[in-house]
């Protein structure tokens, strides 16, 4: 039987080797890293913040209670990353900006299709928490109170950034709602950007 | 039922998390680790030796003045000659015993960084 990651964290924290520590990265790095790329818009960045994640959960593994799931905490050690880079970036961003004229600073996400484009640029126009807390829901697939632990932010606050990112992304890419038919989601090549 | 919005974030997730399952990541990930820790053990060990050096140069005079200046010992050692125990090298044995605390510390927090 597979062991949980409870139960790897609790062996990495009492034995010698790397072994358990290695597995938990096995088993979270490609969704860690996938979800850092949606967030931001640098895949190299992404993989920067992925990395850095992981050392410091790897020196702050005996600390870790297991009053939430593995993966919230480890998505908290991220978001919080995530959120220190961009405020770095902030500043370098508006500056790059103001000399591209009008362009998108520094873009340099290479998704593989026109829908993830368009879903990628429509991500980039939500709120920094709206935008964690669509993902780590409706991407990743956590829980509601998953992603509040992760995001260190009240259940409440979660639940209706959901709502209101799921409108805002629906109205940028031009998508039924909720009660439309499921055929809407197989022509998803199709679907646009606004441009206005 | 589920939202075309979030379908299309699943598979876009789905996507990407797919394409980065062996990539080498886990490897760059752990090799950094292991760089890091074989450092942080150099340090501490170099630290650790140097620390040594340092007791083990001072040994005779911290002997010295354990003998001179601590009136305990002393007495210690009068109240367990009596008892019949060998007491010639009692301040030697507690300056040892100080250094070997020293080295048994940092024994520990090697085991704990490694």
């Amino acid at each position: 039987m597979a062991l949980t990651d409870i139960d790897l964290v609790t062996l990495a924290k009492t034995r010698e080797d790397d072994a358990p520590f290695t597995e938990l990265v096995r088993r979270h790095q490609a969704g860690l890293r996938a979800f850092l790329r949606q967030l931001g818009r640098h895949d190299w960045l992404a993989d920067d913040l992925a990395q850095e994640t992981f050392m410091k959960a790897h020196a702050r593994l005996r600390s870790f209670q297991g009053g939430s799931s593995f993966r919230s905490w480890l998505y908290a050690i991220a978001y919080r990353e995530f959120l220190q880079a961009a405020r770095k970036a902030g500043a370098r961003d508006r500056l790059a900006g103001a000399l591209q004229d009008g362009q998108s600073p520094g873009e340099t996400v290479a998704p593989s299709n026109d829908a993830s484009i368009d879903l990628r640029r429509a991500l980039t126009r939500l709120g920094d928490d709206e935008r964690a807390a669509i993902l780590l829901c409706d991407a990743v697939g956590m829980s509601h109170a998953e992603a509040a632990a992760a995001l260190a932010l009240p259940l409440g606050t979660v639940k209706s950034h959901i709502l209101r990112s799921r409108e805002k992304l629906r109205e940028a890419l031009n998508l039924e709602a909720p009660s439309a038919p499921a055929a809407t989601v197989e022509s998803k090549g199709a679907v646009n950007v606004r441009t206005d | 039922m589920s939202e075309p919005i979030e379908s299309l974030l699943k598979s876009d997730f789905e996507t990407a998390r797919a394409a980065l399952e062996a990539d080498g990541f886990k490897e760059r990930l752990l090799s950094r680790l292991r760089i890091r820790r074989n450092a942080r053990f150099a340090m501490l060990a170099g630290a650790g030796g140097v620390g040594a050096v340092i007791a083990g140069a001072q040994f005779a005079s911290v002997t010295g003045s354990l003998e001179v200046s601590s009136p305990y010992v002393r007495e210690l050692s009068a109240l367990a000659q009596q008892a019949g125990f060998s007491t010639a090298f009692a301040p030697a044995m507690l300056a040892s015993f100080a250094i070997a605390l020293g080295f048994m510390a940092t024994a520990l927090v090697l085991r704990a960084e490694n």
